[in-house]
């Protein structure tokens, strides 16, 4: 069973509800372990809003607690007894947990997730490699039949090891990209997805039952609600959208504005550009992805502007 | 004032340093602060929204919002904090769906001068909490009521509560998570969408 392979582009209120209701519920079970916790903080920490949701629902459960003040309370012979059963039932529990109580727990893959400014690299057991970039979270399933990927957010790139026997997916919300042998990169965005392929070939299919288009070395897809638009991209141009690879953003002719956005990526202070006539400077060159301050030096020293902070972002005008 | 990057307020790029305990911090901050304005702020949504189906998803934007800040720093004015990054999503939201977001605005401007204060209601509110979740649980499926009052209120373990009621410890897990989900929601939201379960 895969209950996430085919949610909607973003998990809803809903689902959520539902996975933090489920490890409450586990917490409730008893024979809570270190491996549970473990566990537990990682999807805490997948999206900000697993910890709310979490952190709500914890404390309206901790209240009912004092319901017990409305009752009688019961006889203490009453109690033991309930003690003695519930340290009995939480070694079954323990055991058939994680088997036989599939609708709200968490898929049995493993999250990984980066920060902001973060990145991250997951090796597979044969070799396949999966670089995780700023802000991302993905979810990896690696069984003997099938090598399964959610991005939930953010920019991967997956260098994959060919083998018809299981094979690669990953999925993005309602699409999939099915491996080819190859190397290539998906950057989940909040209204788009876009895949490039660097080498081999892969297939994107933007539904669960619309049939794969096979994109090949050099060519990038972009889906979004309006639709599927295919590009060509150069090598330097491929290489130069992944400079993260090497803790680097470079720009080549970009305007400042866009330029601003990519820094603010990997950076909790966002940048923006205020004047109109700044936003449109182009910028080519090479700064670090991860220290912002090299980018504003930049803007100050290249073309002379102002970097003020205003509500808690960089806000550069001339 | 022009505040330059790399001067006295170097940008933070990596973690905090103690983490775990800024987080415990705005955990408890928010349980005390913005959980109990829920209602308030579903009620501003309510009015200010008119696709109801999106409703909860931007009550859980906005509460993303305040919680990054909440880690930066915690804001001194909380309910107002919450109202103001509620505002700026739903201009930010009707300016994407080309609607004058006029009502939003005024409505705004009510809200905010009652925030922050301690009125009388907000303390009889407090009182009325066991109330609150007594109503609540009456309120709930007579199965889920059951597993809930055996469990929270009489202290049942799940192996006794599954002998007494003859049904399976999974079936006690379904009804412990729906009762957590709608107690969750009458208690903070106070909306129900409760449907029986066999």
């Amino acid at each position: 069973m895969r209950p996430f392979a085919s949610t909607p582009s973003k998990p809803r209120a809903d689902e959520i509800d539902a996975i933090a209701a489920g490890w409450l519920d586990r917490r409730d079970r008893g024979g809570w372990t270190e491996g549970d916790q473990s566990e537990l903080d990682v999807w805490l920490n997948v999206d900000p809003i697993h910890r709310i949701t979490y952190w709500r629902m914890e404390a309206a459960w901790a209240r009912t607690e004092r319901l017990g003040a409305l009752r009688a309370p019961k006889a203490s012979a009453h109690r033991h007894i309930g003690f003695f059963h519930a340290a009995a039932a939480a070694v079954v529990a323990a055991v058939i947990g994680g088997a036989l109580w599939m609708p709200t727990s968490p898929p049995a893959a493993v999250a990984y997730a980066t920060g902001i400014g973060g990145q991250k690299t997951v090796m597979l057991s044969d070799g396949s490699r999966i670089e995780l970039n700023t802000d991302t979270a993905i979810r990896i399933s690696d069984t003997a039949t099938a090598r399964d990927v959610w991005l939930d957010k953010g920019e991967a790139y997956l260098q994959v090891t060919h083998n018809a026997a299981r094979p690669m997916t990953v999925y993005v919300g309602e699409r999939r990209i099915t491996d080819l042998g190859t190397k290539f990169v998906v950057n989940r965005a909040a209204d788009r997805l876009e895949v490039s392929v660097l080498e081999g070939l892969v297939g994107l299919g933007t539904s669960p039952t619309s049939p794969a288009v096979v994109l090949r070395e050099g060519d990038a897809a972009i889906a979004s609600a309006q639709g599927l638009s295919l590009t060509r991209k150069s090598r330097r141009e491929l290489s130069n959208e992944l400079g993260w690879r090497r803790g680097v953003i470079v720009f080549d002719n970009t305007p400042l504005a866009a330029a601003a956005e990519q820094v603010s990526r990997y950076s909790a202070v966002k940048l923006e550009v205020a004047d109109a006539s700044a936003a449109r400077l182009p910028v080519t060159g090479t700064v670090s992805a991860t220290d912002p301050n090299e980018f504003l030096r930049m803007a100050r020293t290249v073309f002379g502007l102002r970097a003020e902070k205003m509500n808690g972002k960089f806000v550069i005008t001339h | 004032m022009v505040e330059t990057p790399d001067m006295d307020h170097p940008i933070e790029v990596g973690q905090p340093k103690n983490r775990v305990a800024a987080m415990e911090e705005v955990r408890a901050w928010f349980i005390r602060e913005v959980l109990p304005f829920e209602l308030t702020l579903m009620q501003y949504l309510r009015r200010n929204w008119r696709r109801r189906d999106e409703i909860v998803d931007l009550r859980n934007d906005i509460y993303v919002q305040v919680y990054e800040a909440a880690l930066q720093k915690l804001p001194d004015k909380p309910q107002q904090f919450v109202v103001i990054t509620a505002r700026n999503l739903l201009i930010d939201r009707l300016r994407r769906e080309r609607i004058v977001p006029m009502e939003a605005m005024a409505d705004l401007d009510a809200l905010e001068a009652t925030l922050d204060a301690p009125s009388p209601e907000r303390i009889a509110i407090a009182r009325d909490e066991l109330r609150i979740l007594q109503n609540a649980l009456d309120r709930l499926p007579k199965r889920t009521r059951e597993v809930i009052v055996m469990r929270r209120v009489e202290g049942l373990s799940r192996a006794e509560i599954s002998v007494r009621l003859g049904i399976s410890e999974e079936t006690i897990s379904a009804h412990v998570t729906d009762g957590m989900r709608a107690l969750t929601e009458m208690f903070f939201g106070a909306t129900s969408n409760l449907r029986d379960k066999p």
